[in-house]
């Protein structure tokens, strides 16, 4: 048929899958007649550490951010795919508690495009998986404030399905380490996923605002929380922000920008007061660390954004 | 959808090609409603020929041919794109003078950008290579290759990418220019002018090596007249003069210019390189006498090819 006006047909262009829960898979039915399918599998970035918190006038750390999940990309003609396969989304790392607990922020958990609803994820039963190791969560500033690792890229290793089509899997981005001093490392995103920006600490009296995702692009600045008070002051760090994408996919809209989704920023630190919690990261994407705080209050990490897998067909 | 019968081109953009428009020049593509997959093709500009020595009763070599520039195929879903992208195509480098200074100018690289600016690397969605074909005072060099960290959607594009080929080198005395082959990548490199010895021994310009049933793009003749100007190298050969269709019989294939033939007497004229298609180098000038080599030929312009389905 000529297409003349180009005019929005209302068909269905992709559907998009969320996570929802550990070992829970959804299914997709391949349409009648489409000749390719294009899947786009992520995992799920890794969750910001706490801060650390401890008497006024010492040194303590912000909370390590997350790293951001690697994913794979894939086109495969429809007539090597079985009429049903199972999806699983991989979720976002849990957020590292700050306060009395000061724990290390969880890894995320990886994506997969597979043959059967295997929970153990046989190589043999995988078509696509978003990577080998999923990204992994930021350490809380009492546990030295280490930045989350990247998710890797999968390597296929024992996997017998990924030949039936093309593949490219990549890298996610590694998180930022919290420290005592002086502002935290912002970071800037290198890909469609950014890891989350290290949470503020302090070495002394003076409050620290949050380590910020630079702009670029589309991508705005967002700043980490910003510094609390001093000593005598309960003022709390600021909160960092996140979880910002370009657009939230769905299956039938058309985008007008480029697909990005960016990890959280870090809080701000506070002498006298609780520290500012790091930012959600967005879909695979860190979150940002927890902010220093006075005793027991270091602030919480970001949660590190869920999976997402969008299968485009034709 | 309607059954094809007559395989009757539509109008639904479903393939556009974007020439050169102009120094720092912007064009504009807008994703068509309902594609599912956007495949971008970007070449950059070739560079210029080299021009030929002069200096009769000297030994005088033929100019370099220009270097091919790098390209990339790059396929992208199209709910990752923006809907709508800056284009900008890469020029073809100038020619060389007569004499051999300056050599050919560098092509131009070419971008799809999601604001008209080359600067951030945010807002280069993709581009056609790293380095032009040809840098400042070397045109032989061919266009290097993209790397995955040179676009930022790389993580969810499948790319395909490749180096020029670099020019043929210019015949040195008498000693033949060496011919181009292509190597493998439907651009290449221009062929270099011929040379002459001090005692008036004339070289051999170098050609363009035909493949596949593609004709040679031969190089210049030499001349022993005096005050005659020698051959100029022919243009290079292309299978696309633009890309309305999408029935063509043959594959896309461009080639460089071909050498200029070299002149031994001291009013002799070089012959000028032959213009470079799409992407490709220019040939290098024949040299001269005392006055006047041969010019470089032009090297192509880039283009950019969107495909959408």
């Amino acid at each position: 048929m000529v297409d003349t006006f180009n005019i929005v047909d209302g068909s269905q262009q992709r559907q998009v899958y969320f996570a929802n829960g550990v070992n829970s898979f959804h299914t997709w039915n391949k349409p009648s007649n489409c000749q390719f399918v294009h899947f786009f599998v992520l995992g799920g970035g890794g969750g910001g550490g706490g801060g650390q918190g401890a008497g006024t006038a010492t040194a303590r750390r912000g909370g390590g951010s997350g790293g951001s999940a690697g994913g794979t990309v894939s086109l495969i003609p429809s007539a090597y795919l079985p009429d049903m396969i199972y999806i699983q989304v991989g979720s976002g790392g849990s957020n590292g508690i700050g306060g009395t607990t000061n724990s290390n922020g969880g890894a995320g958990t990886l994506s997969y495009i597979m043959v059967s609803p295997d929970t153990s994820k046989t190589a043999a039963n995988v078509i696509i998986q978003s990577g080998d190791a999923a990204a992994g969560g930021g350490n809380s500033g009492l546990n030295s404030g280490t930045a989350g690792i990247a998710g890797t890229i999968w390597s296929y290793t024992n996997n017998i399905f990924n030949d039936i089509g093309l593949m490219s899997p990549f890298a996610g981005q590694a998180g930022v380490l919290g420290q005592t001093t002086p502002v935290p490392t912002s970071i800037s995103i290198s890909g469609v996923t950014g890891g989350g920006a290290a949470g503020a600490g302090m070495n002394g009296g003076t409050a620290q605002a949050g380590g910020s995702v630079n702009a670029g692009g589309y991508i705005p600045t967002m700043l980490g929380g910003s510094a609390g008070g001093s000593a005598t002051s309960t003022t709390a760090g600021g909160n960092g922000s996140g979880a910002f994408m370009t657009f939230n996919p769905n299956s039938n809209g058309y985008s007008s920008q480029q697909l990005i989704f960016t990890g959280g920023s870090g809080g701000g630190s506070s002498d006298g007061g609780v520290g500012g919690s790091g930012g959600p990261g967005a879909y695979g994407s860190g979150g940002g660390g927890g902010g220093a705080g006075v005793t027991n209050s270091g602030g919480n990490g970001g949660r590190g954004g869920d999976g997402i897998v969008i299968i485009t067909f034709w | 959808m309607g059954i094809d019968y007559n395989h009757i081109n539509d109008n639904s953009l479903k393939n556009q090609t974007f020439y050169f428009a102009g120094t720092n020049a912007w064009q504009i593509w807008i994703k068509p409603p309902n594609c599912k997959w956007v495949n971008f093709f970007l070449v950059g500009g070739g560079a210029g020929g080299q021009g030929g020595q002069t200096g009769a009763a000297s030994t005088r070599s033929g100019g370099n041919g220009g270097g091919s520039a790098a390209f990339a195929y790059i396929t992208v879903p199209s709910f990752a794109l923006p809907g709508q992208l800056y284009l900008q195509v890469g020029r073809g480098g100038f020619f060389g003078e007569s004499g051999g200074t300056p050599q050919g100018g560098s092509g131009g690289l070419s971008y799809v950008c999601t604001i008209p600016d080359t600067t951030s690397p945010y807002n280069i969605l993709m581009k056609s290579g790293t380095a032009a074909a040809g840098v400042l005072g070397v045109s032989a060099t061919a266009g290097t290759v993209i790397t995955a960290a040179d676009i930022l959607l790389a993580d969810i594009a499948f790319i395909s990418a490749y180096a020029g080929q670099a020019g043929g080198t210019g015949g040195s005395s008498s000693t033949p220019a060496t011919n181009v082959t292509p190597s493998g990548i439907p651009f290449t490199g221009g062929a270099g002018g011929a040379g002459c010895s001090s005692v008036g021994t004339l070289g051999a310009s170098a050609s363009i090596v035909g493949i596949l049933g593609f004709p040679t793009i031969s190089g210049g003749t030499n001349t022993a007249v005096q005050s005659a100007t020698a051959g100029f190298g022919n243009n290079g050969y292309a299978t696309r003069e633009n890309f309305v269709g999408p029935n063509f019989k043959t594959p896309m294939y461009f080639t460089g210019g071909a050498g200029g033939g070299a002149a031994s007497q001291t009013q002799g004229i070089g012959g000028k390189g032959g213009n470079g298609m799409f992407g490709c180098g220019g040939g290098g000038g024949g040299a001269g006498g005392n006055t006047t080599a041969g010019i470089g030929g032009i090297g192509g312009d880039g283009f950019i090819m969107i495909t959408v389905s």
